[in-house]
């Protein structure tokens, strides 16, 4: 092992002193070189790390445009029957009540018999004229 | 040079302690976290990564190549490379022996290159610091002959001495930094030891 080898602190200070010191550069300047030399690089790295979620999102949306057409498509299509509730359906009885004449009222409801639709056009022809 | 060799397990520190052994425990901020937002891409955690290792691997890559510009330079490369591979990096594993092979792999390869080395002078206080014109005469011999007797090594005796006598790394943490065996170490520094000695046991004649 290393540890067999002692360390000689005459000889390591005789080659120090033969070598002589390093002069000390401007760290701030060396620091601010290797900063800006990396940039694009950090750059790069961070696009490449951005990459796959981006390929994902890419990947994705046509799934996600086909999955929204064919919800559209499905609420479209399905039969739907209105439902009322009855205060509703209450207040269109009254609407028809009030807004046709009682002959109209009683065919649509069945109360009259088939012979007074021609007696609902006498009525509404005259009404129809003057408004 | 290419000295990467993957899946060789990691080596625990052992020793005497070196204070300013880049294998000290990370204060403060977990490295692996730190690392993964460079993974990430986080100029901040980058910046942290990069203050806590600057000065180590600055002192390193001037004992590799001898002078303050290439100094630099080579910090820098090895900093860039790092966030170039840091998708190689296994986290599992101890992020600064990773970092300074590839800073000393790209130090030598660039003294490998160099036709002419070109060595910032030592300053004048070394010298001054010695008593008399005759112990500064003699200092200034012992200086030269070290120096030649380092730059005649062979050029991994030569890494080993000056990561191991001068720069404080333990032997486990060279053996991991140039991926050979904790005996290739050992062996390595005691022929260098022995040459080494041999230039200073020249001088205790004269000076004794």
């Amino acid at each position: 092992m290393m540890d067999e080898l002692e360390r000689d602190p005459l000889l390591s200070a005789a080659l120090r002193d033969a070598a002589g010191p390093a002069p000390e550069p401007d760290w701030d300047a060396l620091r601010g070189r290797i900063a800006a030399r990396a940039e694009l690089p950090l750059a790069r790295r961070r696009a490449a790390v951005r990459a796959p979620a981006r390929r994902a999102v890419r990947a994705l949306l046509p799934l996600a445009a086909a999955a929204g057409i064919a919800g559209v498509a499905w609420t479209a299509l399905t039969p739907r029957s209105p439902v009322l509730t009855p205060a509703e359906r209450s207040e269109i009885d009254a609407a028809v009540r009030e807004g046709l004449p009682d002959q109209v009222h009683l065919l649509l409801t069945g109360e009259a018999a088939d012979a007074a639709l021609l007696d609902v056009v006498d009525v509404r022809a005259p009404a129809e004229r003057g408004g | 040079m290419t000295l990467v060799r993957p899946g060789e397990p990691p080596v625990a520190r052992t020793g005497p302690p070196a204070p300013s052994s880049p294998s000290a425990p990370a204060a403060g901020e977990d490295e692996r976290v730190l690392l993964e937002g460079v993974r990430r891409g986080d100029p901040g955690a980058f910046d942290r990564l990069v203050t806590r290792y600057m000065r180590r691997a600055y002192a390193v890559a001037h004992r590799l190549l001898g002078n303050r510009e290439d100094a630099e330079d080579l910090v820098q490369d090895a900093f860039l490379t790092v966030l170039a591979r840091i998708g190689d990096f296994d986290a599992s594993r101890p992020f600064s022996p990773w970092f300074f092979r590839i800073l000393v792999n790209r130090g030598l390869n660039q003294r490998k290159a160099r036709a002419v080395r070109h060595t910032d002078p030592i300053p004048e206080d070394a010298a001054a610091r010695a008593h008399s014109p005759e112990r500064q005469a003699e200092q200034a011999e012992l200086r030269d002959r070290l120096r030649q007797a380092l730059d005649a090594l062979p050029e991994r005796q030569r890494v080993i001495v000056e990561l191991y006598e001068m720069e404080g790394f333990a032997g486990p943490e060279i053996a991991e930094i140039l991926e050979i065996s904790d005996g290739t170490v050992r062996w390595h520094l005691h022929e260098a030891r022995r040459a080494l000695r041999s230039a200073l046991a020249v001088y205790d004649r004269k000076g004794g």
